[in-house]
């Protein structure tokens, strides 16, 4: 009797498990100190893992996040700071960001998320906060998102960094909503953090939501397995430029770089194809934002096989 | 006209690693390009729990260990599963506990976290049984190899670079291997065990 079969059948039943999700259950992150599991299972829950970092799209690794509208300006020349009689101010306001100290937390909005990021760091350092705020084009749904979130060492800081939209879910360019950064007062660690702020006409996103998300350019498109001339008809409807991508699948099983929880796992490349050499029966893999109005289809001729399960019910083909 | 890279990273491993010295949150990309596969090799050696311990310690070793990665190597598998490789053995005895558990009660322990396979437990009996015993009976050595190559799904030479050995030593292990399991599994199918 052959020993392959019966070793891949117990194998089958051990699940692949999707990156993000590992890393925050096991509580890794680049450069964070070796916890023991007991002090990992506390950490569950608390900041996203380990990757801004691409293979994985970026909608998952985020968590909260704080800018504004961006656009309300306010017409003040200099900065305006309130001391605390220790050196330090208790409150910031500047045309590009205001801190004031708000229930025990910092909070930090953002004005005008275009501005040089040295001016978010001289109002965090006005009020004795050694925060770096770096401001990155998004796509819709992520305006506002922390995207990084990092300390010295690229280690998570202690205390919660979070944010959100002001009113929640407000719609960012209009008048009186913000996103806001909110830091732990006694914060005193070095942080930096990336955040998403809205595109400039043709500016390529940095991260991006899919295309078919509440909220962005192909909100409630159907892609799985259609073809390309079907979410076309879909697309033209809607004021969208597309460009393609070839996605193509390699059977190197010890590098899958993309999990679907029902397909399985994937070892992906790409290259950019023209528009004219993508086939009208070709399949739809994926759609990203590109930049504002500019959808990316990930396409591909056959479908792909995926190198390894992800389900405990078998390997590929059974 | 490739993705922005914050979306999807098409660099190999050794570029990834250079990024990482300046900024460490490249080595994410790395953790997600390798540590399902082998969290799952793991974790069917030891169980779950002890495979989350290993992946932590593997990428944590890593990350420390990185200015010393010899960038010309472009994939950093093998460096990796090197670093695992040595955590589990240190669990040798755990692992062989677990093919007797599975021997003896038929029921599988490294199943037995996962909560959604109630109904896997109850069918892994069999063929799977026997298997477990013949694990359990291999020289340390030869049931890297075979389980590198049928768990890890790695290639001769991947499985050469992680155990630091010669290709020719890779198959003639898996060989050894092999036939030790075929007689046992084969005992089972002439129905004399």
């Amino acid at each position: 009797m052959d020993e392959s079969e019966p070793l891949q059948k117990m194998r089958s039943q051990i699940p692949l498990r999707d990156p993000d999700e590992l890393a925050m259950a096991i509580g890794w992150q680049p450069g964070e100190p070796h916890k023991t599991r007991r002090s990992r299972r506390a950490w569950r829950g608390f900041l996203p893992s380990s990757s801004t970092v691409p293979v994985v799209p970026a909608r998952r690794l985020i968590i909260g996040a704080v800018v504004t509208a961006g656009l309300v300006t306010v017409a003040v020349v200099g900065p305006s700071l309130v001391p605390d009689g220790v050196g330090s101010a208790t409150s910031y306001a500047g045309s590009a960001i205001d801190i004031r100290q708000e229930g025990g937390q910092w909070v930090a909005r953002i004005k005008d998320p275009l501005a040089d990021h040295e001016r978010y760091t001289e109002a965090f350092s006005a009020v004795g906060l050694k925060v770096e705020l770096q401001p990155r084009p998004v796509s819709p749904t992520l305006v506002g998102d922390l995207v990084l979130t990092q300390g010295e060492d690229g280690t998570t800081p202690a205390g919660t960094f979070a944010g959100g939209r002001e009113p929640v879910n407000c719609k960012i360019g209009e008048e009186g909503c913000y996103l806001a950064v909110r830091v732990p007062v006694g914060f005193k660690g070095e942080v930096r953090a990336q955040l998403g702020r809205p595109a400039e006409p043709g500016e390529r996103y940095q991260a991006a939501a899919s295309a078919t998300d509440k909220g962005e350019v192909l909100e409630g498109v159907e892609l799985d397995d259609r073809t390309v001339a079907e979410v076309l008809e879909e697309v033209r409807k809607r004021d969208v430029q597309v460009v393609y991508q070839m996605v193509k699948s390699d059977p190197d099983p010890s590098t899958v770089n993309w999990i679907d929880g029902k397909k399985g796992g994937f070892h992906l490349s790409y290259e950019p194809i023209a528009s004219d050499a993508v086939g009208s029966d070709w399949l739809v893999w994926a759609a990203e934002p590109q930049s504002d109005g500019v959808v990316r289809l990930g396409v591909t001729p056959h479908p792909l096989e995926p190198v390894a399960p992800t389900s405990t019910d078998g390997t590929p083909g059974s | 006209m490739g993705p922005p890279d914050v979306i999807r990273d098409e660099r190999d491993d050794a570029t990834l690693i250079a990024q990482s010295l300046d900024d460490p949150q490249y080595f994410g990309a790395l953790f997600s390009r390798h540590a399902p596969s082998l969290h799952r090799y793991a974790a069917r050696r030891l169980g779950s729990d002890l495979a989350d311990d290993i992946v932590a310690e593997t990428f944590h070793l890593a990350f420390w260990k990185r200015e010393g990665y010899d960038l010309a190597r472009c994939d950093a598998l093998p460096w990796l599963w090197r670093i695992a490789t040595n955590l589990i053995r240190r669990h040798y005895r755990s692992e062989v506990r677990l093919y007797r558990a599975l021997v003896r009660t038929g029921v599988d322990p490294v199943l037995e976290s996962h909560a959604d396979m109630v109904a896997e437990r109850v069918s892994t009996a069999a063929g799977t049984s026997h298997l477990a015993a013949a694990l359990a009976g291999l020289r340390k050595g030869d049931r890297d190899v075979l389980l590198l190559t049928a768990w890890g799904e790695l290639s001769y030479q991947q499985v050469a670079d992680v155990l630091d050995i010669p290709v020719g030593t890779v198959r003639s292990r898996l060989n050894r291997a092999r036939t030790k399991v075929r007689k046992v599994l084969g005992g089972v199918a002439d129905g004399r065990e």
